[in-house]
């Protein structure tokens, strides 16, 4: 007992020493504990304002557009090629990723063109975690508006988008509004009915001139040419017009980020001479209105109904398997990308920058340059890393512990303390300072993580199992660790001999 | 010449005169033959610990070529500190260290160092051989410093070790020599590059009464051979028969002198 | 002698005196040594392996990825027109043979929305456009539609489409009969309708704003590709010009790789800070334990430049151990992964050079401290065994709450 009381005192008296061993083994805890509530999934809140827009926890695109190397190692035949989504292509993906469109994207062969709804329903029937399937109709538009200083109304291409999240409220927290109100159930009442359609539009986009609330706004839809396989061909010499009632607007934060000049410089606080920071937005040209009025409109364009769509929203149970049921869809529809919000969005939508027009005005662009790549798994060699390494920091550090005190080791030698007792007061000492360090990493990071889960649907019990788990899988590996490189300073100390130590001085 | 003496740096190492320079001064001023050796005036040096310790106050020491001085005092009065400061191991908080004319506080550490080289020879308490060399080896190190070629540093150690009767023990390791057998081959490690001024504290403190006289007699054939210049720090007033001057220290002063003719 | 060759012959000197003190406490401390050289052959090992497994991995993806089919060499186009700039210079670059302007225009149509490539009418009739039936467009009001795209929209040649722009706010029609169905083989313009270009500029007010270049020769596409990247970075061309060549999906493949490989190349990052802070540990430790010796190195003549050759050649003589060892086992480890698994590790020069340049300066990097250390500290205290602090004046000492080394 006296060895361990003795560890305990010398770990306190070497207090700067010891902390740099704490702290790698800490950082090595937190790295760990990070990499492991990445593994299992999102806690719900993430990426909230997207989750609501998308109307999704999980979106399957017709083709799969990741590059996952591995793979492409396995299956030495596939090839890559360069696919450009056409302007008839009706997805988010467009105005996060433009570049699609623009430059094409690499993809693995045999892609789907689009989804087949009903066979997307039949595949997902039965399958643990799915709370509901939400196929993304737009219908393309000619928005005919006024802008300050134009003589006559001018012509913008807008996408007009089903949307029903808004309008339903279940999702907790409000819509992102920015002015006005959200779309609320009766607004989707039957177009027969109610001549009156609502819609919203972007608090932001500098796609058309802004639209004040509780004005009308004129959209022109092309005439359903023909229906083939539940896809539209519209008709865009037979234009039909409708009359819609903006009731709001909307935006999507992303962040904040430096506001900056159209030079790239940073745009700096006259008066407190720091630069100006702004939160960034998604600007989504999109014309939000209801998606049964939408579908009422659809009809009145000459079409039935779309069977097929080019984007499907999935909404989970538990935001916490996120990524485990991300990972199964994939494997189920190999041909589809399947990305979680909180994954998609981070790829597409990084970066977004904020610009200072030389009107004053703040525009906001993507500042990404590379197509969207979901990291390979390399987390395994990375804890496995950062443990090899954080213990060669503890070792270094117990050798300098014990190099530091070869006279008190001497000592204890010489009134007959065996060199068991030796070793064991080294290693104690490496075992104590490990769990501390690991202990406190973990705790760190866990917190916060534990925290998040609070207010998500996660269940406690699947919180606190999931918390037991990698509890005992990063202190457990810490220790593990610390006892591997302990052992070489504690048999050091332990050998020398009493004359050898005690020498000089 | 001018951008040498810009740097500071001397030419190449060793063989003799370019001790260093500081700011481009040439810091050996003015000294004849027959002037005192080594000198120390109005040496202070005073430790920032609690309050502040003062090991050494205002001490003048004159040291004439070929002396063989003995420093004695009570445990604690600042005979070590004193040599530290005399030999540059250290320096003073006040007043100025002169070795053949050149003053310790206008040379700047390494050119201390150089000093050091081949003017100053150390031999210490605790002998201070280095464990990863052998005995020869550990001679032979000042030597190399100087850039002595191999054949002559060979010459030298055997010459050195022969006179210090060390010559069969020259490949041993220090661990596996006795006290009196290190203390005389860390003395002709000091002897080594033939310094002019050879400092000693406490160099028999470690040693029994036999072994202590030994190394002392050895101190006084180098002394008297080759006219070096000896101040050894020590406890016992016994050696005061081979000394010239005896100086004897209280409370980091110069309380008496003895012997000579000062 | 004055000037860098005696600064040279100097420090040879020194290390000629370190060396054996050097040799000697390698033999002497190897458990210490072991550790630093231990902590490189980590770093390197991990360092030359990922770069080896992200090397094989851009390798394979770029070997699999499907060059583009162009209309000519290279096409350079832009979300803007080219302007007039543009088209002269690349007609004078020497290496090109022909530049023809084209244009690409988004449409909405009677068969729904559309890109429509105008190109010049000898491109058309080349044999690189497939024809199921008709024949190319070649005067203005003509188009070719892709087979797919008419089957849906239930058209076939002879029949007329109208087609419109909207531009500014301004809508601009025109009308176009449908003269023949088929595939281009131009895979980066794939699926879009084809037209004449002077027909589809006038009818659509439309400036060039592709180029189809053909180079003089296949070797120098990747000069006229240079020539016009320069173009863009020198402001004399329009923003938003871009230039695509055959093997621009395997440029884009690399870089996707190395995105891929972003959160890897943090991990190999890691392990160097990691084990800079071992291997600083360690030397720290090694000067703790010989402040003696080196005291008496000091007391002995030996000036600061010699101290710091003395343990950095003691570093570096380790680091070149762990250095050889780490090039060893990741080769052995390459090898056996080679063999017994399914990737190819491809190991390069550059990645070995690179890590022998890290390893060095991971070394000096944490010698620092030790040197330092030593540099500062009087004789005296190294003797003495005193501690030591990086700023040896006395008020750092006297406050002392970093407890000195
Ligand atoms: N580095 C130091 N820091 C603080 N105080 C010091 C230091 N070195 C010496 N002293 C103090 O200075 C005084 C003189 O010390 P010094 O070692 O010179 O005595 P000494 O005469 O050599 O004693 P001894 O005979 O025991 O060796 C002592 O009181 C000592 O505590
Ligand atoms: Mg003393």
């Amino acid at each position: 007992m006296i060895i361990f009381r003795l560890a305990l005192k010398n770990v306190l008296k070497n207090a700067n020493r010891s902390l740099l061993a704490i702290l790698g083994m800490a950082i090595a805890a937190a790295i760990m504990t990070g990499s492991i509530s990445m593994r299992t999934g999102y806690v719900n809140p993430a990426f909230l304002d997207y989750r609501r827009f998308m109307q999704a926890d999980v979106v399957i695109y017709p083709k799969k557009l990741h590059v996952d190397p591995g793979a492409v190692r396995q299956r030495a035949t596939e090839e890559w090629e360069t696919v450009k989504y056409q302007p008839t292509f009706g997805s988010d993906l467009l105005s996060l990723e433009p570049r699609l469109a623009d430059e094409g994207f690499l993809a693995p062969p045999g892609g789907d063109p689009d989804i087949d709804l009903a066979a997307l329903r039949q595949a997902l029937a039965g399958r643990a975690n799915i709370a509901g399937v939400h196929p993304l109709f737009t219908i393309p538009a000619m928005l005919s508006a006024q802008g300050e200083g134009d003589a006559v109304p001018r012509f913008y291409r807008v996408p007009v988008r089903g949307e029903d999240v808004l309008a339903a409220k279940s999702w907790g927290g409000g819509p992102p509004i920015a002015g006005g109100r959200a779309l609320v159930p009766v607004d989707e009442g039957s177009p027969h009915q109610s001549p009156q359609r609502f819609a919203l539009v972007d608090a932001r986009s500098k796609a058309h001139p802004q639209i004040p609330v509780g004005s009308q706004m004129k959209l022109f839809f092309p005439a359903v040419r023909r229906e083939v396989a539940g896809r539209p061909v519209y008709d865009w010499s037979d234009l039909r017009a409708f009359t819609f009632t903006v009731v709001g607007h909307y935006q999507i934060p992303t962040g904040s980020s430096p506001l900056r000049t159209e030079e790239g410089l940073p745009v700096v606080d006259g008066q407190e001479g720091r630069s100006v920071i702004v939160p960034t937005y998604w600007d989504v040209p999109d014309i939000l209105v209801p998606s049964q009025a939408l579908a009422g409109v659809y009809r009145e364009l000459g079409g039935t109904a779309q069977t097929r769509a080019d984007q499907v929203g999935i909404s989970l149970n538990s935001m916490y398997l996120a990524k485990q049921t991300a990972a199964e869809l994939q494997q189920a529809f190999p041909n589809f990308g399947v990305y979680t919000v909180p994954n998609l969005v981070r790829l597409a939508g990084e970066g977004v920058r904020a610009i200072q027009t030389d009107s004053g005005d703040i525009r906001y662009e993507r500042g990404r340059d590379q197509q969207m790549v979901l990291p390979a798994d390399l987390s395994r060699t990375f804890i496995v890393l950062s443990f090899a390494i954080a213990g060669l920091l503890v070792a270094t550090n117990m050798f300098i512990l014990t190099a530091q005190r070869r006279q008190e080791i001497g000592i204890l030698r010489a009134i007959g303390a065996s060199s068991r007792e030796v070793f064991t007061l080294i290693l104690s000492e490496v075992i104590g300072l490990a769990v501390i360090g690991s202990l406190a990493g973990f705790l760190l990071i866990q917190l916060g993580v534990t925290f998040l889960l609070f207010f998500s649907k996660v269940s406690l019990a699947e919180a606190g199992l999931s918390t037991l788990a990698a509890t005992a899988e990063v202190v457990g590996l810490s220790v593990l660790v610390a006892v591997l490189f302990g052992l070489l300073p504690a048999w050091e100390a332990a050998r020398s001999t009493t004359a050898e130590v005690l020498r000089h001085e | 010449m001018s951008d040498r003496l810009a740097t500071g740096r001397p030419a190449a190492r060793g063989h003799g005169e370019s001790y260093g320079y500081l700011k481009g001064k040439r810091v050996s001023e003015g000294y004849q033959p027959g002037d005192p050796i080594l000198r120390g005036i109005n040496l202070t040096k005073k430790f920032l610990v609690g309050d502040g310790v003062v090991a050494v106050r205002e001490v003048t020491l004159d040291v004439m070529p070929g002396e063989f001085i003995l420093v004695i005092g009570p445990s604690g009065c600042g005979k070590s500190t004193l040599l530290s400061l005399l030999g540059g191991l250290d320096r003073p908080t006040g007043g100025e260290v002169i070795l053949e004319g050149r003053k310790y506080s206008r040379l700047d550490e390494n050119g201390l160092a150089r000093l050091r080289r081949t003017s100053v020879g150390f031999v210490f308490q605790f002998f201070n051989l280095l464990g990863d060399l052998t005995a020869a080896e550990n001679v032979a190190l000042p030597m190399r410093l100087i850039g002595l070629t191999d054949e002559e540093i060979h010459r030298r150690t055997e010459d050195l070790l022969g006179a210090v009767g060390m010559l069969e023990r020259a490949n041993h390791s220090p661990y596996e020599l006795s006290g009196g057998e290190q203390q005389r081959v860390a003395a002709a490690r000091a002897l080594a590059n033939q310094p002019k001024v050879v400092l000693a504290d406490e160099p028999t403190g470690n040693l029994d009464r036999k072994n202590g006289l030994e190394v002392i007699k050895l101190f006084k054939r180098f002394n008297a051979e080759r006219r070096q210049t000896f101040v050894v720090v020590t406890h016992d007033r016994t050696f005061a028969e081979f000394a010239d001057r005896v100086v004897h220290m209280e409370d980091g002063r110069v309380i008496k002198v003895e012997g000579g003719a000062a | 002698m004055v000037g860098p060759g005696s600064n040279l012959r100097a420090n040879w000197e020194r290390l000629r005196v370190v060396r054996p003190l050097a040799l000697r406490s390698l033999r002497t401390r190897w458990t210490g040594n072991g550790l630093i050289a231990l902590a490189v052959a980590l770093s390197v090992t991990v360092f030359i392996l990922f770069s080896a497994y992200f090397a094989a991995t851009q390798q394979a993806v770029a070997r699999r990825v499907k060059p583009l089919d162009l209309p000519g060499d290279l096409v350079v186009r832009s979300t803007a027109p080219l302007g007039g700039g543009v088209l002269t210079a690349l007609a004078r670059q020497a290496d090109v043979r022909t530049v023809r302007p084209a244009v690409s225009a988004r449409l909405l149509t009677t068969f729904g929305e559309t890109d429509v490539l105008g190109l010049d009418p000898a491109l058309l009739a080349s044999n690189q456009v497939t024809l199921t039936a008709g024949r190319a467009p070649a005067a203005a009001g003509e188009i070719m539609l892709p087979a797919e795209t008419a089957a849906r929209a239930g058209l076939k040649p002879g029949d007329v489409v109208g087609l419109s722009r909207v531009a500014d706010g301004q809508v601009t029609g025109a009308q176009a009969v449908v003269v023949g169905l088929g595939q281009s083989r131009f895979g980066y313009f794939a699926g879009q309708a084809l037209m004449a270009a002077d027909g589809l500029m006038t009818a659509f007010a439309l400036e060039p704003n592709v180029a189809v270049v053909q180079a003089d020769e296949a070797d120098n596409v990747f000069k006229v590709q240079r020539f016009v990247e320069n173009l863009t970075g020198s402001g004399a061309a329009t923003a938003g010009l871009r230039v695509v060549t055959a093997r621009s999906p395997e440029t884009m493949a690399r870089s996707l790789v190395g995105g891929v490989f972003s959160s890897g190349r943090l991990a190999v990052l890691l392990a160097y800070i990691f084990a800079t802070l071992g291997v600083l540990n360690v030397i720290l430790l090694s000067f703790l334990q010989r402040k003696r010796p080196l005291g008496v190195l000091k007391a002995l003549g030996f000036d600061n430049d010699d101290l710091q050759a003395y343990l950095l050649l003691e570093g570096t003589l380790m680091a070149v151990i762990g250095l050889l060892a780490g090039m060893i086992a990741s080769g052995v480890l390459i090898r056996a992964f080679n063999r017994y698994t399914a990737s190819s590790f491809l190991a390069s020069a550059g990645s070995v050079v690179t890590a022998a340049v890290l390893s060095l300066a991971l070394l000096y990097v944490a010698s620092w401290l030790p040197i330092t250390l030593t540099r500062r500290a009087s004789v005296n205290a190294l003797l003495q065994n005193r501690r030591v602090y990086l700023d040896s004046t006395s008020a750092c000492a006297q406050c002392g709450r970093c407890g000195g080394f």
